[in-house]
């Protein structure tokens, strides 16, 4: 049996190097995406595909290419796999989240055999379909959301496929970035192989492995004796979707938690059927929703590893929203994670007491434009994500103007917006009295106005704009305020819009306005200290400080 | 010419007197005092004064490190700065980047905040990306905003606009309005802070120089004052961030949050000092202390230098720092086991208080002290000359019961210890190299602070990296430091250039602009003529990137050289690059330096008497205790070598040589040590 220090030295090599992989992959991007808004993931697996090392900077990808390793491994042989081969994939039926999501696996040889695998995944702005930015609210299927790529070679022993290449340049509306992002994702997967064939030529193969298997072993037996340690019992809770991305009528996510013994059962049974519409979770999507929400609710500051799922039983129905069937559409798959996350920390609040917080912002209110470049005319897409309001909580307000659960991606410059994009972005700001009252305040939500400088077809998109559905208040706080979204038209008219695929011309202006988060515990608690400080920051209104904190304001 | 250099420490202030013309070097300690910083140095000078028979007016030249940056930001006690923001602006410095710094805690504590909403004032003025006007500013609602931001509290004023870096019309007009509107408040603009896009790092570094110039501003001047009225008359130099020197008025207004990292850079600069005089330039800097690590990166001799850091609370800072990694491993830190069974070493320490278990000061937790001490590697008899007395006994206890749960016997427990810190650290050295590209096999590590010695060559060893270097006098390496760093200025200027259609005469009037200025800086410094350099260089990035890599140019050089080279820093650095793809210049930068004078740091005189000990002391390559030479560091001479194994003792570290490795005084001192080959 390997020693626990062993472990412990190779493991801190293994997070370093795919630390050092997910440096490189970020600071040589082209697209804003990945560099600015850090939606990207690295990791280090096993020979059978389990991670045993994660660089995750958006919770949504902790844990997800783990399900996407074993239908590489399925459709690869392992005779078929050589040295310096680089695979590409990113089919949602294939283990991917949605098509914009492009993995990139290497295998790390040694004694003449596959020992580990390094990859990584990022999100591109573009990868053709219907829909500029490729995420439809109301794709009908996998068909409209552009290139799918199964699990081939891009790179076969040191050669790269320059007709694969070719291709994928020729399918996507932003080529340059997409290209240079897909280059800086092979240099930093080609970088973690050689890092790796150090740590072989120091520690030997048996040795390695051995760290690795004990590394998942302790990851496993840190999170059972987390739910030990938790009294045996359960929660359930429902969340719904605004709607199908094609018709009005709500989508419902059901779930119920069991902690039972040192394991945890998270089952989606009375979850309505997969949508019509392209805002179903895939597979891969709907898990690494529920590893976030484990994680941040039982053990936030574990080291991620394939190991913590095992004590972890999911039941997704088939045929769901949770659980599409091939074709469904999924790209905007995000939308329905983030309620699925809420959802569950909901149910689990009902029996774990130190969970003591209040539902945030899940609405994603977001745009994908295609545009020329202000200074070249070259084509471009652009992409930007508005957080919300988090909830309150038993120790804090809720975190204002921030991109809560799954997300954490950062948000688009304004300086950069405008020196990329025809599109002036002419203010950013807190929402005043979007936060849900409580004696623990909800976080507040962002107003950003968008100026199109020039014509864009612009995809816009946004959830939780209905009253009943806005961030929950618990014990005894009110709920945060919806999201919504106008299109002011240059002629003066506006729309209220949802999710909806316009053209723009110059002088029509977005208004976004996200959703505040929800408030914890009686509003009449709070102190008016906090109340007065909110008013003289114009966070609150007076008249909400006195309805909903009997506040008469400094004498 | 006599110098002397001063650095302000936590514990003690260090002061170093340099006569190069009499050849001495001289060294005094006193307690910091952090409530008056410059009282301390007073008494630390005088009584050097005093010793070397000196008058204060002798003294040519006085260079200062300080941490009172460090401390505020550290401790957050910033003055209340206001923020008078143009159109869209008011909030970016609360809401940021929309990211949470803790992305797996629901119940999460609040972000920092540097001024509270009601001290921000917006006010209409826009300018656009090509620096266009597209709303004019309202001055009459900027005079009624100014007076609001001082009846909120506001003890000095952020300006805040975007695109100012293109066209500061907007900002430069409001700053005026400050001044006429308030009495004489501390004003200062987002452009005279950067000139690189990106709203939110750039305000933010504003906001935090508006809150840091109201306090450090009148520490510097009372500190000049307390020299003048000492009876010196040499002027007063003030290490940056950037690990260069700037006189004592640079030191202040605009400049002001450069001081945030004064302190480390100057014991970098002394790593670079120490190790160019025994011939050597490639360099990892690791200065281990009690709860934490400095990692710095130095490449042919020159330090790493960026453009923007990450204040402790998170806040990014725009201003060129030495690229300095700071990991929570030392020698305080402390050993634990989780729930799953895995060994982990910090980030918590027991720091100086109740400190490591064999202290005997209360401390429970087993640190990497106290398995340094279980493996003899560190002397059970006491540290620092005896002053310290150190438990070994308890060191075992605490050791023991992690042992206990890891299923290892004592010593595999204490050594695990040590190899888990050791990792934390090699890889944190690993991402630093990276970065840049940087082949480790060509550095020398430097060991420093009272720790770095008992770790540089198995780290050395781990990570390929062929030499170590222990300088004479590890805690006095930030004190070398300040008193051979160079005078410079840092200074850019944004473009958007394509360099295959290069507007040439552009590029060069914005590089001669800055060049003027730079040597116009230099000759007020009192730099004579002939110690004036200026190194240009260009960033460069592929069309739709928007980090740049910096590439140095010469005068007069053609574009398709730079764009070569571009290609080559870029495959380099990111493992790809793509020739023939289309690049943009998007900035030109200097560095206007002192040409130091090249002499070298005279030598400290010292020595042990004494004889060789022995004791039993236990090393991996031993599997067990083994009869070890202790060696006294003073009693060896240049040219003197040691074998490993051997533990070299000296007042403020201690420096371990494992089997198969041999150290060798040079000639400057300093102890080399490198793997003997069979």
């Amino acid at each position: 049996m390997i020693d626990p220090v062993t472990v412990a030295v190779i493991g801190s090599a293994l997070k370093a190097l795919i630390g050092e992989s997910g440096d490189s992959l970020r600071r040589s991007s082209h697209s804003p995406i990945i560099r600015e808004m850090l939606d990207y993931s690295c990791a280090l697996f096993n020979a059978k595909g389990e991670a045993v090392a994660e660089d995750a900077n958006i919770p949504a990808l902790l844990g997800s290419m783990t399900y996407a390793m074993p239908h590489l491994l399925r459709e690869n042989p392992p005779e078929t796999i050589e040295p310096g081969d680089v695979f590409i994939g990113n089919d949602p039926y294939r283990g991917c989240t949605h098509t914009l999501d492009i993995h990139i696996f290497a295998p790390v040889f040694a004694e003449g055999r596959v020992v580990a695998w390094v990859g990584n995944l990022a999100h591109h702005n573009d990868i053709g379909g219907t829909n500029p930015g490729t995420e439809g609210f109301a794709n009908r299927s996998i068909y409209e959301e552009g290139l799918r790529f199964p699990w081939v070679k891009l790179i076969e022993a040191g050669r790269e496929s320059l007709a694969l290449l070719r291709y994928f340049e020729n399918n996507t509306r932003d080529p340059i970035a997409s290209l240079g992002d897909l280059r800086a994702q092979i240099a930093a997967a080609k970088l973690g192989v050689r890092r790796m064939d150090d740590v072989i030529a120091k520690y030997g193969v048996a040795t390695l492995e051995a760290a690795m298997a004990e590394r998942l072993d302790q990851g496993e037996r840190r999170l059972r004796k987390v739910f030990s340690d938790t009294p045996d019992g359960g929660g359930s809770a429902e969340g719904f979707l605004d709607n199908d991305g094609t018709g009005d009528a709500p989508v419902r996510i059901a779930v119920s938690v069991e902690v039972k013994g040192d394991e945890l059962i998270v089952d989606f049974a009375g979850t309505d059927p997969q949508m019509a519409g392209g805002m179903n979770c895939s597979r891969t999507a709907t898990l690494a929703a529920v590893i976030f929400a484990v994680k941040a609710a039982f053990d936030p500051a574990s080291d991620q590893t394939a190991g913590s799922l095992r004590p972890i039983k999911i039941v997704l129905p088939e045929r769901t929203a949770v659980n599409p069937a091939f074709p469904a559409a999924v790209s905007l798959r995000h939308l329905a994670a983030q309620r699925i996350t809420d959802t569950i920390i909901r149910a689990v609040t009902q029996f774990k007491p130190d969970l003591a917080v209040a539902g945030s912002f899940v609405g994603f209110s977001s745009l994908a434009a295609e545009c020329r470049h202000p200074r070249t005319g070259l084509p471009v897409v652009m992409a930007d994500d508005l957080g919300g309001g988090m909830g309150g909580n038993a120790l804090h307000d809720g975190l204002n103007a921030v991109d809560p659960y799954l997300g954490n991606v950062g948000l688009l410059p304004m300086e950069i917006c405008e020196r990329q994009y025809p599109i002036r972005i002419a203010t950013t700001e807190l929402v005043p009295d979007s936060g849900g009252a409580g004696e623990r305040q909800g976080g507040l939500g962002i107003r950003r106005v968008y100026e199109f400088l020039d014509r864009c077809d612009v995809v816009f998109y946004t959830e939780q704009t209905k009253g009943e559905f806005a961030p929950w208040g618990a014990a005894g706080g009110a709920a945060g305020t919806p999201a919504r979204l106008v299109l002011e038209r240059a002629n003066g008219e506006h729309v209220p819009i949802t999710k909806n695929r316009l053209l723009v011309d110059a002088g029509d202006r977005l208004v976004t306005i996200t959703a505040g988060g929800g408030g914890w515990g009686a509003p009449l608690a709070r102190s008016l200290e906090r109340v007065a400080q909110d008013v003289l920051e114009g966070k609150i209104s007076p008249a909400r400080a006195r309805e909903a904190y009997g506040f008469e304001g400094a004498s | 010419m006599r110098r002397i250099g001063v650095d302000t420490g936590g514990t003690f202030t260090d002061c170093v007197l340099v006569d190069d013309e009499a050849g001495l070097l001289m060294v005094e300690k006193v307690p910091s005092q952090p409530a008056s910083p410059d009282a301390a140095i007073l008494t630390g000078m005088m009584r050097l004064i005093e010793r070397a028979g000196l008058k204060p007016a002798d003294v040519d030249a006085v260079m200062h490190g300080t941490t009172i940056a460090t401390n505020v930001v550290i401790q957050e006690t910033y003055a209340p700065a206001g923020v008078l923001a143009t159109s869209g602006c008011r909030d970016v410095i609360e809401i940021g980047t929309q990211q949470r710094p803790q992305p797996y805690n629901l119940l999460h504590p609040p972000k920092p905040v540097l001024a509270p909403r009601n001290r921000r004032v917006e006010v209409r003025g826009r300018i656009a990306a090509d620096g266009a006007e597209v709303e004019p500013l309202d001055e009459d609602a900027a005079r009624v905003a100014i007076r609001e931001l001082i009846a909120q509290g506001a003890a000095s004023i952020a300006v805040t606009g975007l695109f100012s870096f293109v066209n500061p019309a907007h900002e430069r007009r409001l700053a005026e309005l400050v001044r006429e509107e308030t009495n004489d408040a501390y004003c200062i603009a987002s452009s005279d802070v950067s000139r690189e896009p990106r709203e939110y790092p750039r305000f933010a570094a504003t906001v935090v120089n508006a809150a840091l110039a109201p306090l450090l501003d009148p520490y510097v001047r009372r500190l000049q004052q307390r020299l003048a009225d000492s009876g010196f008359s040499a002027e007063l130099y003030i290490i940056q961030s950037s690990g260069g020197l700037a006189t004592a008025l640079r030191s202040m207004g605009e400049r002001a949050h450069n001081l945030v990292l004064s302190g480390p850079a100057a014991g970098i600069v002394g790593g670079v000092v120490t190790a160019a005089a025994s011939g050597l330039r490639n360099l990892v800097t690791l200065d281990v202390g009690g709860t934490s690590a400095d990692i710095g990166l130095v490449a042919d001799g020159e330090p790493r230098l960026r453009f923007d850091m990450a204040l402790p609370n998170g806040l990014p800072l725009h201003v060129a720092n030495l690229e300095i990694e700071t990991i929570g491993a030392g020698g305080g830190s402390i050993a634990w086991v989780d729930a799953g069974g895995a060994l982990r070493v910090g980030p918590q320490s027991a720091g100086a208080r109740p400190g490591p278990v064999c202290f005997g000061l209360g401390g429970a937790e087993p640190t990497v002290t106290d398995a340094q001490v279980v493996l003899r590697r560190l002397n059970p008899a006491g540290l620092l000359g005896g002053g310290l007395k150190l438990d070994r006994d308890k060191a075992c206890e605490a050791v023991g019961v992690l042992a206990q749960r890891l299923g290892l016997g004592l010593e595999q427990a204490a050594l695990g210890i040590v190899a888990v810190m050791e990792a934390n650290m090699a890889g944190a050295i690993l991402r630093s190299a990276a970065r840049h590209g940087d082949n480790l096999r060509e550095f020398t590590l430097v060991g420093a602070g009272g720790a770095g010695g008992l770790s540089a060559v198995a780290l050395a060893a781990t990570l390929q990296i062929p030499r170590v270097l222990i300088p004479p006098h590890p805690g006095l390496f930030s004190a070398a430091g300040l008193l051979s760093a160079e005078l410079r200025h840092d200074l850019s200027s944004p473009l958007m250039i394509d360099p295959d259609d290069p507007d040439v005469a552009a590029i060069t009037s914005v590089q001669s602009e800055l060049e003027d200025r730079a040597l116009r800086d230099l000759a007020t410094d009192r730099i004579p003529a002939e110690r004036r350099r200026c190194d240009h260089a260009l960033d460069l990035r592929y069309f739709g990137q928007e980090y740049a890599v910096t590439v140095p140019t010469a005068p007069g050089e053609r574009f398709a050289e730079v764009v070569r080279r571009f290609h080559e820093i870029h495959e380099k650095t990111y493992g790809h690059s793509a020739p023939g793809t289309r690049a943009e210049i998007t900035a030109a930068r200097i560095v206007g330096r002192s040409v130091a004078d090249g002499r070298a740091l005279p030598r400290a005189t010292q020595t042990d008497s004494g004889s060789e000990g022995r004791r039993s002391v236990w090393f991996e390559e031993t599997g067990g205790y083994a009869d070890t030479p202790v060696v006294k560091r003073f009693s060896l001479r240049p040219g003197d070598s040691v074998a490993g194994p051997a533990i070299i003792e000296q007042i403020d570290t201690t420096t371990v040589v494992p089997p198969g490795w041999a150290a060798v005084v040079d000639e400057r001192d300093c102890m080399i040590i490198e793997e003997v080959r069979p």
